[in-house]
């Protein structure tokens, strides 16, 4: 699993830092970790983030932060990602793109570090595709009081675009409840695993939502439903299993995303796609109170 | 030892339904029947009359059998069920309600997917199968244990019979029963506490408990709109209630029991 991990300047960074810390903790995935800086041009970003120049406020030095905060949550002795070092290189990887460059360690997963020049969402993007990341992770505040410098929908605009998982988190209450959204059987195994990993993170109960057409539910999706509620019971994590007529889903999945975690598996032969136009998903994402988890 | 009928259908509902009889059998003296209708309508029309029909709905039997035998060799539960499901063939409704009427059982039991629109379940029991239902029905929404029970009581009405028919059912059970008198009301937030003991429905409710020997657990007052006291009895593996058969739509217990996860199993008035 790849994750890639979207941060700024702002306080929600750091608890997405120790979220994914701890989902990394327990699935083990190759995580990066990105700044975007919006304010120069890509030819001038090498030179903008040495410390000499910008201190402690250039992205690069509060990702290095970040990746200190990463690195607490695992021990010295375990830790996949190998041992906190201080000091690292700037190595441009090309242009509008930098690497941040620890000593060589013995680490069995990687932890890749890396800022980029331009605009955020079009960057995160960029990288989402470039490392063909399974999941992109991304904080913002609740509501449409989003922080992102110049970029109050970037969250919006990455669910929209993006072609893997988008997990926007928008709070640091833990959700009492799960509600995952269904509408059809192909549902990758990845997926199930992440909600698995979050269920025990955040202690929250689950609740698989079938979404049925005029006819009612499809016997393949009341097919896959049983299926993932076996592979859940079979855990031991508290599931709770719910039907949604599709005409009524917009509402409830607002209403939803007020209190608890809402996660939408929207595949290829997905109508949640059609029911959530990318202009109502991005709306949706940007203006929920609570965190949204948007599965690929 | 009571006797219940279980109807079968090869989907989720069932599935969770005969999971969850599966758990309540270790804790209540119960053997269940299970019974299959297939709906000729859905099945096509008969290609022809007299022994070509018969023949017809032979075969149509014969494979919803061998479909209903899969599905229950994949639960893998441990029910005393009939070595073979009995599988009828005609209007759902009418079968079943023969079946009732003819099989003196104590209650009904089936799987019902809960929805977020509380009419569903407005339309679920006020369909004729439940409106002329001779006995309890317990709904299955959820794979819950059944380890703890809410039995649902009002200040309004007279329970002894209701207490009655449960205790039927509940008796030497090992579940354990807390009984919840519910009022009620459209105030904001749930008003949660201990029953007086000059409540004398709670006490008669509790005594009838204890000479039956269930478990009965704690006494509680919950004033609040449905909504909210449906969250709060979700803790509950099973929530007991009367019902009038003819219960309007905006009857706030019809709401809350639309609206609760759990199982709930319903006496009718």
């Amino acid at each position: 699993m790849r994750i890639l991990v979207a941060l700024d300047k702002n306080p929600y960074s750091d608890y997405v830092v120790r979220l994914v810390a701890e989902l990394a903790g327990n699935t083990w995935a190759h995580v990066t970790l990105l700044g975007v800086e919006t304010h120069v041009s890509p030819g001038e970003l090498l030179d903008s983030q040495s410390a000499k120049t910008a201190g402690e406020n250039a992205v690069a030095a509060v990702l290095d932060t970040y990746r200190e905060a990463f690195l607490g949550f695992f021990g010295e002795t375990d830790s996949p990602y190998g041992r906190h070092t201080s000091g690292y290189k700037l190595i441009q990887e090309k242009k509008g793109v930098v690497n941040l460059v620890y000593p060589e360690q013995h680490k069995r997963k990687n932890l890749t570090v890396k800022c980029r020049a331009g605009n955020a969402s079009r960057e995160i993007l960029a990288e989402a595709e470039q490392i063909e990341a399974d999941l992109i992770v991304i904080g913002c505040d609740p509501g449409t009081d989003c922080k992102w410098e110049g970029h109050a929908d970037i969250c919006g605009k990455i669910v929209k675009n993006a072609n893997c998982s988008v997990f926007v988190v928008k709070e640091e209450k833990k959700p009492r409840m799960i509600d995952c959204c269904l509408d059809h059987d192909t549902v990758s195994q990845a997926s199930i695993e992440l909600i698995n990993q979050l269920v025990t993170l955040y202690h929250a109960d689950l609740e698989i939502i079938g979404v049925a057409d005029a006819k009612g539910l499809k016997s393949e999706v009341d097919r896959r439903m049983a299926s993932i509620l076996d592979y859940y019971v079979s855990r031991n994590i508290k599931a709770w299993v719910k039907v949604v007529d599709g005409l009524s889903l917009n509402s409830i999945i607002a209403q939803a995303a007020e209190k608890n975690l809402v996660a939408m598996w929207m595949g290829k032969e997905s109508f949640l796609d059609k029911i959530f136009s990318k202009q109502r998903l991005e709306k949706l994402v940007t203006s929920a109170e609570s965190s949204v988890l948007i599965l690929r | 030892m009571i006797t219940g009928l279980i109807s079968i259908n090869t989907n989720l509902g069932s599935s969770i339904a005969l999971r969850y009889a599966n758990e309540l059998s270790n804790k209540i003296d119960m053997r269940l029947y299970d019974i299959h209708v297939v709906d000729a309508k859905k099945s096509g029309s008969s290609p022809g009359f007299g022994w070509v029909q018969k023949t017809w709905e032979n075969a149509l039997i014969e494979s919803k059998s061998e479909e209903i035998r899969q599905f229950l060799d994949m639960e893998k539960v441990e029910l005393p069920f009939l070595k073979t499901p009995k599988i009828l063939i005609g209007d759902r409704t009418e079968k079943l309600l023969d079946e009732l009427q003819t099989g003196q059982y104590a209650f009904f039991l089936e799987g019902a997917l809960p929805s977020f629109n509380p009419n569903d379940f407005y339309r679920l029991v006020h369909s004729r199968l439940y409106r002329l239902m001779p006995c309890p029905v317990m709904i299955v929404k959820n794979l819950v244990p059944a380890d703890n029970a809410a039995l649902l009581l009002d200040q309004d009405s007279d329970h002894r019979d209701f207490i009655a028919q449960f205790v039927k059912i509940f008796n030497n059970a090992r579940v354990k029963v807390d009984l919840i008198d519910l009022k009620f009301s459209k105030a904001k937030d749930l008003v949660i506490g201990e029953t007086e003991s000059r409540d004398l429905h709670m006490k008669n409710a509790d005594d009838a408990l204890k000479q039956s020997n269930v478990t009965s657990g704690a006494q509680k007052t919950i004033e609040g709109a449905p909504d909210k006291i449906a969250e709060c009895l979700r803790e509950y593996g099973l929530i007991i209630s009367f019902l009038k058969h003819k219960s309007k739509k905006n009857n706030p217990m019809i709401e809350l029991l639309g609206r609760v996860p759990s199982p709930v199993l319903i006496f009718w008035r």
